[in-house]
C-alpha cells in the first residue's frame, strides 16, 4: 500500500559525489542554495544553474529520478508561477477581470520556478547520495562546536538516527495493519464518521502500542551497552577530507564569488 | 470449488531498481483438502502467496481464482465479499487487537459486514467457543492483558467470526510453547471437522504441517517444489533437505533405522506410528497389550 520509493531515497551508486565527505555535501548544498537565492537577473541564475545542474550529473543519479521528486511538488511549483504572474505589477499582456498576467509578473514567475527547481535539485542531491546515517553523523561533525553553547550535538544525531532508522519499520508494521484490519473488513473510505474513527484506531493503536514496546526495548538494549550519551564516545568510522572534497569545496566558494558578485555589477 | 492458481508470478516494485521477484509461475489449487499447509524457508514466497488469495496483493502475471471468480479487478461489494470468503490472520496477529475489550475487538470483523448487534454477538460467542476461550470469562477483558497464547487465539477468533469459507494463516504457531501449538493445531482441525472451514496454513516448521495437514505443499525460491499427502512428501527427504527444510525429528529417526532394518517404513507421521514401525520390526514376538488397527489416513494431532 505504501511504495517503497519516496521523495529522495538513498541511491547507493557510488559516483564522486557518493564518495564526498557527508559534511562536504552539506555544506555544497547550503552554498548551492545561498547561490540560487542570492542570484539577481538571469546572468547569475544561469551560472548558479549550471554549478547545480553540474553537479547533479556527477551524481550519476539520472534526472528522471530528479523529476520524480519535483513532480510530486507540482503544486507549490504552480501556486508560486500562478501567484508571480498576476501580482507583480507592470505591463498587462492579459487580464481576467480586476486581475492581469504582466509582462514582469511572467519573467518573475519564471525565475522564481527557476529558483525552486534548483533548490529541489539540491535537497535531492543531498538525500539521494548520503545515506541517512552519513547525512546524521556529518551535521553532528558540523554542529559538533556548538556543543561549547550547550547545545546536545550528539544526542539530538541519535535521536535523528533512531527516528531515521525506525521509519521503514513502522511503515512496514503500518503496511501489515492495514493489511490485516482491510482482511477483517475494515475500510476507511466508506461509512460514517463514527466507523471511519474507528477503522483509523485500528490502525493507529496497534501501531503505537508496537512503537512503544519497541523504544523501551531499545532504550534497554542501549542501556545493556553502556549508552550514556556523547561524553567520552570514540567512534569507529572518522570523517576524514579527501582531495576530492577540497576540489568541490573549493568550486563552491568561486561559484558563491561570482555569484555575489555578477549581483552586485 | 477450491482456489485455484494458474501461472502467478509476482515481482515486488517492479520497474525500480528494488524490485525483487517472489513468486514464479505457481500454478496450484488450494483448499481441496480440510487442513492444507504450506512449507518453505524463509523467502520462498510463502506470505506473498498468501495474500494473493484474499486480493491484498493481485500477481504481476497470472490469474488467481477463488471459487471460480478470479481475484483481478474486483472491486466495492465483490472484493468485500472476496474477503469475507477468504479470512487472513497475518503472522503475530495479536499485534492487531486494538479494542478495549476482547468482545469488541473479534466484532470489528462482523460489524464490518454490517450485522445486526444480535447476531454479531452470536458470532463473536461462536468464534471465541471455536478457539477456545471462554466467552464469559474473556468476553469483557483488555485484550493487552491475555496471555501471548490467547491474545493469539483471540486475533483468530477475529478472523473467524466473519465466518471465512476459507482461513488462512501466516505462521500462526509462531512463538508458542509447545502446549500452545499443539492445542492451536487441534482447534484447526476442530474447525475444519465441525464447521466446513477449510484451514490453509503457512509454517516453516515441517514437523507441524506434517503432523496437523492431510495436504502439503513445499515452496522454494517462489516456486512450487512439491504438493502431496504428508507421507508422500516424507518419502522424499533429499530433496527436502537439498531445499533447506529440517525433517521432523520422528522422520529422521525412520530414515536412519532404515538403514539398519531393511523395509523399515519412513512415511511415518508423528511418534505413534514410529513407535509401533518399531514394535514390529524389532519387537515382533511382543505384542503390545491393545495393539491398535493400522491407523490409515487418520492423523492424530
Amino acid at each position: 500500500m505504501f511504495s517503497g520509493l519516496s521523495f529522495g531515497q538513498y541511491l547507493p551508486l557510488g559516483s564522486v559525489v557518493h564518495r564526498l565527505d557527508p559534511r562536504t555535501k552539506l555544506v555544497l548544498v547550503l552554498a548551492g542554495m545561498s547561490a540560487v537565492f542570492l542570484a539577481r537577473g538571469w546572468v547569475s541564475l544561469v551560472v548558479a544553474g549550471a554549478a547545480v545542474m553540474g553537479l547533479a550529473l556527477a551524481s550519476r543519479v539520472g534526472m528522471r529520478s530528479y523529476l520524480r521528486g519535483i513532480r510530486s511538488l507540482w503544486l507549490l511549483v504552480a501556486l508560486t508561477a500562478l501567484l508571480q504572474m498576476f501580482l507583480v505589477p507592470g505591463t498587462r499582456l492579459w487580464s481576467l477581470g480586476a486581475l492581469a498576467v504582466t509582462r514582469e509578473g511572467v519573467a518573475m514567475a519564471a525565475f522564481m520556478v527557476a529558483r525552486l527547481v534548483l533548490v529541489f535539485v539540491l535537497a535531492q542531491l543531498l538525500t539521494f547520495t548520503t545515506s541517512p546515517v552519513a547525512l546524521v553523523d556529518g551535521s553532528e561533525r558540523l554542529l559538533a562546536p556548538l556543543r561549547r553553547l550547550g547545545l546536545p550535538a550528539h544526542e539530538m544525531a541519535m535521536v535523528m538516527t533512531i527516528a531515521l532508522r525506525f521509519i521503514p519499520v513502522l511503515f512496514e508494521e503500518a503496511d501489515k495493519i492495514v493489511k490485516a484490519q482491510v482482511s477483517r473488513g475494515a475500510s476507511f473510505q466508506a461509512g460514517g464518521v463514527r466507523s471511519r474513527l474507528q477503522a483509523l484506531s485500528s490502525i493507529l493503536v496497534p501501531l503505537f502500542v508496537r512503537a512503544f514496546q519497541r523504544s523501551d526495548e531499545l532504550a534497554l538494549a542501549m542501556e545493556v551497552r553502556c549508552y550514556q550519551g556523547g561524553e567520552g564516545r570514540t567512534r569507529m568510522n572518522r570523517l576524514c577530507l579527501q582531495a576530492d572534497d577540497y576540489v568541490f569545496l573549493a568550486a563552491a566558494a568561486a561559484v558563491l564569488v561570482v555569484v555575489g558578485v555578477l549581483t552586485r555589477t | 470449488m477450491p482456489i485455484e492458481l494458474e501461472n502467478v508470478s509476482h515481482v515486488y516494485d517492479a520497474g525500480t531498481p528494488f524490485a525483487a521477484r517472489a513468486l514464479h509461475q505457481l500454478s496450484c489449487r488450494l483448499g481441496t483438502a480440510d487442513l492444507t499447509g504450506i512449507i518453505g524457508p524463509t523467502g520462498s514466497g510463502k506470505s506473498t502467496l498468501l495474500q494473493m488469495l484474499n486480493g491484498l496483493l493481485i500477481p504481476t502475471s497470472g490469474q488467481v481464482r477463488v471459487d471460480g471468480v478470479p481475484t483481478r479487478g474486483l472491486k466495492g461489494p465483490a472484493l468485500r465479499d472476496l474477503r469475507q470468503r477468504v479470512g487472513l490472520v497475518f503472522q503475530f496477529p495479536e499485534d492487531q487487537l486494538f479494542e478495549r475489550t476482547v468482545f469488541d475487538d473479534v466484532a470489528f470483523g462482523p460489524r464490518n459486514q454490517g450485522l445486526g448487534e444480535a447476531e454479531v454477538q452470536e458470532r463473536v460467542r461462536w468464534a471465541m467457543e471455536a478457539v477456545q476461550l471462554d466467552f464469559t470469562a474473556f468476553a469483557a477483558r483488555d485484550p493487552y492483558s491475555l496471555s501471548g497464547g490467547e491474545k493469539r487465539r483471540a486475533a483468530i477468533a477475529g478472523a473467524l467470526a466473519r465466518r471465512p469459507r476459507y482461513l488462512l494463516l501466516d505462521e500462526p504457531t509462531a512463538g508458542l510453547d509447545a502446549a500452545g501449538r499443539l492445542q492451536l493445531l487441534g482447534v484447526m482441525r476442530q474447525l475444519a471437522v465441525d464447521y466446513g472451514t477449510r484451514v490453509v496454513l503457512v509454517s516453516h516448521r515441517l514437523e507441524d504441517v506434517v503432523i496437523a495437514c492431510d495436504e502439503v505443499l513445499v515452496m522454494c525460491g517462489g516456486e512450487l517444489f512439491m504438493q502431496g499427502s504428508p507421507r508422500q512428501i516424507l518419502q522424499r527427504s533429499d530433496e527436502l533437505r537439498s531445499g533447506g527444510l529440517e525433517l521432523p525429528w520422528f522422520s529422521e529417526l525412520a530414515w536412519s533405522l532404515k538403514r539398519h532394518f531393511v523395509g523399515f517404513r519412513t512415511d511415518l507421521v508423528g511418534l505413534e506410528e514410529l513407535a509401533d514401525e518399531i514394535t514390529r520390526v524389532v519387537g515382533a514376538g511382543r505384542p503390545r497389550p491393545s495393539a491398535p488397527a493400522a491407523r490409515g489416513e487418520q492423523h492424530g494431532v
